[in-house]
């Protein structure tokens, strides 16, 4: 999978609210059958983070460990938005190339 | 030993090859990272509360070597930084770093060096003839295997005619700033490139 779709798919993810690093691999995998290698996750977290679409904060948690939870900030739901919006277009130009192929199926 | 020691065991030593591979990072960073990725672990390997060495294999497994997982934050930051520069100098210590982590990155690297290395062989020149007309200049040599040299001066002058004269001091300037530029642009299109592989347009 190109990286540029797993940015929009964290992005997306954090959509509702907060989340941490293996929560947001759980909810790509459950939501959306988005199997994505665990160490290519992090690596993305941290830049989408010094991007400033991300921010983070260490949550004491019951496990006995923190957590390091994401959040989108303004510029990153900007962000989603647009690319979520780029995403929507390519695939509709995509399907309408594709309709002749799905006619021949049958 | 326990088996939760020996799972615990296990961790400590990926972490700790983890650290040395991020050693290129600001510590505070690295530090971040690491407790991250602990803390990732942990949660992925116990079902309950006990850590079973076997969960913690299959974990570190999916995590891929430290060394894989270091170098992809590596990429990131450096994608992270292509999107910003401005300087040349920052633009060939992105393209430096590039160049420890694939093949297309050392090329551009190459290129870019040549580049700015014969942009600073005409500058030098064009500075330096005033001071020492008599060994700055582009000559064409007398030797019939070897025609064109440009000599910056710092050893005796070779053997044929030189045939720019004060025209070096101009043309030298013209032709190490275009090379400079082209070189700078080059490296800049080149990581915009990187950057567009590593992600989506989305402006």
């Amino acid at each position: 999978m190109r990286k540029g779709c797993l940015e929009l798919a964290i992005l997306a993810s954090l959509w509702g609210g907060r989340l941490y690093g293996l929560e947001i691999l759980r909810r790509l995998a459950v939501d959306s059958a988005l199997i994505v290698p665990e160490g290519t996750v992090y690596p993305l977290l941290s830049r989408l983070k010094s991007e400033g679409l991300l921010e983070s904060e260490w949550v004491e948690a019951d496990a006995g460990h923190p957590r390091k939870y994401y959040r989108l900030t303004a510029g990153g739901r900007r962000r989603a938005l647009q690319m979520a919006r780029f995403w929507s277009s390519f695939s509709a130009n995509l399907d309408d190339l594709l309709a002749p192929l799905k006619k021949g199926e049958r | 030993m326990p088996e939760s020691d020996m799972a615990i065991q296990k961790i400590a030593e990926y972490l700790r090859e983890l650290r040395g591979a991020l050693s290129a990072l600001p510590n505070s960073e690295a530090q971040d990272i690491i407790e991250e990725i602990r803390s990732h672990i942990h949660d992925s390997a116990s079902s309950g509360a006990a850590l079973s060495p076997e969960a913690v294999a299959a974990t570190l497994e999916r995590l891929g070597s430290p060394r894989e997982l270091a170098s992809m934050y590596r990429m990131e930051r450096l994608a992270e930084r292509a999107r910003g520069t401005r300087s040349p100098w920052l633009a060939l210590r992105t393209i430096y770093q590039w160049a420890g982590l694939s093949v297309s990155g050392a090329w551009v690297l190459l290129v870019s060096l040549v580049g700015y290395g014969l942009s600073a062989s005409f500058l030098i020149c064009a500075v330096a003839k005033p001071f020492n007309p008599e060994r700055v200049g582009l000559w064409k040599l007398d030797d019939p295997r070897d025609s064109w040299s440009l000599h910056l001066g710092f050893r005796a002058a070779p053997q044929g005619t030189e045939v720019l004269g004060w025209w070096m001091v101009p043309l030298g300037l013209l032709v190490g700033a275009g090379l400079f530029l082209l070189t700078f642009r080059f490296g800049l299109r080149s990581l915009h490139r990187l950057r567009r592989t590593l992600s989506l347009p989305g402006r």
